[in-house]
C-alpha cells in the first residue's frame, strides 16, 4: 500500500510542500510515509483528504459492544381489580 | 488579552541566528487568500501569531530562493511616530552567481508587489505581505563582480515590509500549483 491509497492531495497539484512540523514532502513521491502523512492529517493539513480505504484502515471503528440481555417479565397488575358497587 | 511572565524560553537552549538558505517568493497579486492576524487574542503568545495558510490562485504558487549561507537576515525596525508605531520587516538576502536566471528575476521583480516567507534557524516562518500591503524590492547591497578574486560575485537584495504588527506565520507553503477555487 502506498500513501496515495489512504490519503488524496487536495487543493493543489502534486508536489513539494513545505509544512511547519515536518519540513519539505514532496507529495509526487509514492513513497512518502504514510504514518508521517497521517500525523499532518491529524494536525489539520488543509492538503490531504483521506479515503475511505485509509479511513477504515487507520481509524478502525471498535465492534459495537453486545448489550446485556434482560428478561422482561410480562406485565401483572398488583393491585386488586376495584369492585364497582351496584 | 492577558499579560504573562516571559522566561527565556529557548527550546532545548537553541538560540542560532540567521536565515534558513531558502527564502519563498511569489507575485502579491497572485494571491488568493492570507492568513489570519489575531484579533481580540487571549494570550500574548496568540497576539504574536497568524493561523491559516497562505493560498495562491489557482494556477499560481510560490517558489523557492536560494541564498547563500550566513547572507541572508531579517531585520525588525520601528517606524512611525508616537501613538503611530509599526513594524518595517527587511529581508536581506545574497543570490550567488550572476546567472541569467538571477538577473532576470530582478528585472521582472524591481518594480513588482511580492510576497515573501523566511524561515530563522529555529524554524519559525515569517511572512512579508499581507491583504492590503506588498513587500517591494528597496535595495541592492553588495551587487556585482566583487573586485578581487576572492571576492563574491553575486546579488545582494533587501526587500521591505511595512506592517502595523509583526507575527509568526505558522501556515504551509506549497512549492506546487493551486488548483481549484478557494
Amino acid at each position: 500500500m502506498i500513501w496515495t491509497d489512504y490519503f488524496t492531495l487536495i487543493k493543489v497539484q502534486p508536489g513539494r510542500i513545505v509544512t511547519p512540523r515536518l519540513g519539505t514532502l514532496d507529495f509526487s513521491d509514492p513513497n512518502l510515509p504514510v504514518e508521517k502523512l497521517q500525523a499532518l492529517f491529524e494536525d489539520d493539513f488543509p492538503y490531504l483528504q483521506i479515503t475511505p480505504l485509509g479511513m477504515e484502515a487507520l481509524y478502525p471503528m471498535p465492534p459495537l459492544a453486545k448489550l446485556p440481555t434482560k428478561t422482561v417479565e410480562p406485565f401483572a397488575p398488583s393491585r386488586k381489580p376495584i369492585k364497582r358497587k351496584a | 488579552m492577558d499579560f504573562a511572565d516571559i522566561g527565556k524560553l529557548l527550546t532545548d537552549g537553541k538560540n542560532l541566528g540567521g536565515l534558513a538558505n531558502r527564502i519563498y517568493f511569489g507575485l502579491w497579486n497572485d494571491v488568493a487568500a492570507w492568513p489570519t492576524d489575531p484579533s481580540g487574542p487571549a494570550t500574548i503568545e496568540l497576539a504574536g501569531t497568524q493561523t491559516g495558510d497562505l493560498v495562491m490562485k489557482a494556477g499560481k504558487r510560490m517558489f523557492e530562493h536560494y541564498t547563500t549561507e550566513d547572507a541572508a537576515k531579517l531585520d525588525i525596525n520601528v517606524i512611525g511616530e508616537e501613538a503611530g508605531k509599526g513594524y518595517e520587516l527587511l529581508l536581506h538576502i545574497f543570490a550567488p552567481g550572476l546567472h541569467k536566471k538571477l538577473l532576470g528575476f530582478m528585472n521582472a521583480t524591481k518594480n513588482e508587489d511580492l510576497v515573501f516567507i523566511a524561515m530563522d534557524s529555529a524554524g519559525q516562518n515569517y511572512l512579508l505581505g499581507c491583504e492590503i500591503r506588498s513587500a517591494k524590492f528597496s535595495a541592492s547591497d553588495g551587487s556585482g563582480t566583487g573586485s578581487t578574486t576572492d571576492g563574491r560575485r553575486g546579488f545582494g537584495m533587501t526587500f521591505a515590509f511595512r506592517a502595523a504588527n509583526i507575527y509568526v506565520y505558522t501556515g504551509n507553503i506549497p512549492l506546487t500549483e493551486a488548483v481549484g477555487s478557494v
